[in-house]
């Protein structure tokens, strides 16, 4: 904590060394949580860049009363939805339901390494669908805190997670499946 | 986010699989996030130095604000003290104008300095002659820059040409001033009857300052201590005409002289001269249809003739005639035997030769670039050496011979040392500061016989080249 507080000082003095030093300590754990909210790793590295600039920005208004990696986790999930709502083929309600049928499963992947596979099924659904998946699965917002962060409906936020979770079960049930 | 109870399966699934997602990005992500953040701000060292440099800059900008402001005020005050002191400062100027004008030249305004230059460069004296028909005359200074200072006047009366009155002009000094034209002195000439309708002229002479006066009055110093002294070169040629007090007729020729004359100027505008030279004398001397002898002993004429030569023995000498022409002629047709008289005319040169130390006082009337002189005095002349030649022998109108002899015996009765009288007058030509060219008209008469009852006097031109000794300091 006080190697934290120390960084932390450094950081707000936009002391580079100490910018470094936090970017090294949470980069993994940010850019984990960027490739759950992006299609692919290219735009998840965006994604990280963009989350940075914005910590190191803002970092004035964080208070070292809560957790800094709880505090730049949730920077970084606000950039993730203005990242993907400033995108232009951005859709939070998908006009194609048929992803899944053009969905091909990984079996060696799904065998050996079956976080990335599980990773590669949630970035292949559709945006609106892994948004609300992730906000309500992985960071644990209520329906109601979705609808107002995504200025739509409970409703629409609890249909989005359904349609979500029955995706990614029928992904799961293909990588499974032994009839290959 | 805990898992909730009413979490299904498959939400359990996936957040207990990616809520610890780890994943390392590529390397150069940090390079691209560090190129898009802001420049971090200057350290607080920088920051320190930038405060204390624009402090300084403000306190330098600011004093210099402020003094400047206050030299402003001083000034303004000081020009307010001068307006107010005007008056006062216009009568020192007037003070100051009129010390200069008494002290004139040792004050100098800087105005005037240019004029002083040439003035000191330029020492001149002026000279003015009047014609008046009363005893009263006047001659116009045409020098209206400084008051004149005559020394003296010389009357000379035009009736009966004679020197008539010699005044001291510093004893009268009666100087009307006329304005722009200068200054007029009143003179009265003594001797003169004002009802007379008599002609008279008088010269006026006007010492301007000189250059070793000019120099004194400025530095303060004796005029005599200024070094005026020069070196003359020169070099003369003259018409010499004999004098005869007997029988001989002599055709004399021109002279020549050249020599060298310390100056040195003892009062203003007065030089004395003396100095070495050398001068000879051309005298042609023409011995016509004398009787002489063949071969005769007698001592003072005749000729001896043996073999070819012919020894001439005359009154003016021994000749020694080396000719075979002449033994030629004399043996064609002319039975002459040694003792035999017959008829020869001669044709002689004599060159004089003297050396010469000359005392001369000169005067200058006029001291510009052109100046104007007058000069007198005497040269002793001391004999050195004389050539006679015999150029021609005559008999009968024929000519014997021309390419005669050598001296065999030097001229009786020369003056081993005489005294000539010298006259002059001439201009002046300044050359530079130092430097001046002298041409004079001059007169020589001897006072005692140079040779056998002969004075001579000459008419010539001489030429001198002087240069002013270095001042010492």
């Amino acid at each position: 904590m006080n190697s934290d507080l120390k960084i932390l000082k450094g950081c707000r003095k936009g002391d580079r060394k100490a910018q470094n030093q936090l970017y090294q300590k949470y980069k993994a754990t940010l850019f984990g949580v960027c490739l759950r909210y992006s299609r692919s790793t290219a735009e998840a590295e965006d994604l990280l860049q963009e989350a940075f600039i914005r910590i190191f920005t803002d970092l004035y208004q964080y208070q070292p009363t809560g957790a800094l990696g709880a505090w730049m986790r949730k920077v970084t999930v606000n950039v993730a939805l203005q990242f993907l709502r400033r995108r232009k083929d951005f859709q939070l309600i998908p006009a194609d339901h048929r992803f899944l049928q053009r969905y091909e499963p990984e079996f060696e992947v799904f065998e050996q390494n079956r976080e990335e596979a599980i990773l590669r099924m949630v970035q292949q659904l559709p945006d609106g669908y892994r948004l609300v998946f992730n906000l309500h699965v992985m960071e644990g917002y209520t329906h109601r805190e979705i609808a107002n962060k995504l200025s739509i409906s409970e409703n629409t936020s609890k249909s989005q997670l359904h349609r979500a979770k029955a995706a990614l079960k029928v992904m799961v049930e293909k990588n499974m499946s032994t009839d290959r | 986010m805990k898992q909730g109870p009413n979490q299904s399966k498959i939400e359990q699934f996936f957040h207990k699989t990616l809520r610890a997602l780890r994943r390392e990005p590529t390397d150069d992500l940090w390079m691209r996030i560090e190129a898009d953040l802001p420049h971090p701000p200057a350290s607080s060292f920088w920051q320190w130095r930038s405060w204390l440099s624009l402090a300084v800059l403000l306190m330098i900008v600011g004093g210099s604000m402020v003094e400047y402001l206050r030299l402003r005020r001083q000034l303004s005050g000081l020009q307010t003290t001068v307006a107010a002191q005007d008056h006062l400062i216009h009568g020192l100027r007037s003070e100051v104008e009129l010390l200069s004008q008494a002290n004139w030249p040792k004050i100098i305004d800087p105005s005037q300095k240019t004029q002083l230059d040439e003035q000191l460069s330029e020492p001149h004296k002026q000279a003015g002659i009047d014609i008046t028909s009363t005893g009263l005359s006047s001659s116009p200074i045409f020098q209206a820059t400084k008051p004149p200072k005559p020394l003296s006047v010389f009357a000379f009366d035009a009736k009966d040409f004679n020197l008539s009155t010699v005044l001291d002009f510093s004893q009268i000094k009666i100087l009307t001033d006329v304005g722009n034209a200068g200054q007029l002195p009143l003179v009265a000439t003594s001797g003169s009857n004002p009802s007379d309708i008599s002609v008279s002229m008088t010269a006026f002479e006007y010492p301007a300052p000189t250059l070793a006066h000019l120099k004194a009055d400025l530095l303060g110093i004796d005029p005599h201590k200024i070094n005026n002294t020069r070196v003359e070169i020169y070099a003369g040629a003259y018409q010499t005409y004999p004098k005869l007090s007997g029988n001989n007729f002599f055709d004399w020729n021109l002279s020549s002289e050249m020599g060298v004359n310390l100056v040195f100027e003892f009062l203003p505008n007065w030089d004395f001269a003396i100095g070495v030279g050398f001068s000879e004398m051309i005298i042609d001397d023409e011995l016509s249809e004398e009787l002489l002898y063949a071969g005769a002993n007698e001592p003072t004429l005749g000729v001896s003739l043996s073999n070819y030569d012919v020894d001439l023995k005359t009154n003016y000498g021994d000749f020694y005639l080396r000719t075979q022409l002449v033994s030629q002629r004399f043996g064609d047709g002319n039975d002459l035997e040694p003792g035999d008289p017959f008829l020869l005319s001669l044709q002689m040169r004599e060159r004089i030769k003297h050396v010469n130390i000359p005392f001369t006082l000169r005067y200058r009337l006029h001291w510009g670039r052109y100046g104007l002189q007058l000069k007198a005095g005497v040269i002793q002349r001391f004999l050195y050496d004389e050539v006679t030649r015999v150029e021609s022998v005559y008999t009968n109108q024929s000519r014997l011979y021309n390419e005669v002899t050598y001296v065999q015996r030097g001229l009786d009765d020369l003056n081993l040392s005489t005294m000539d009288a010298v006259f002059g007058a001439g201009v002046n030509y300044r050359l530079s500061s130092r430097h001046n060219l002298r041409l004079d008209g001059i007169f020589i008469q001897s006072f005692e016989e140079v040779y056998r009852q002969t004075k001579p006097y000459a008419f010539g031109l001489q030429l001198g080249f002087q240069s002013r000794l270095r001042q010492k300091n």
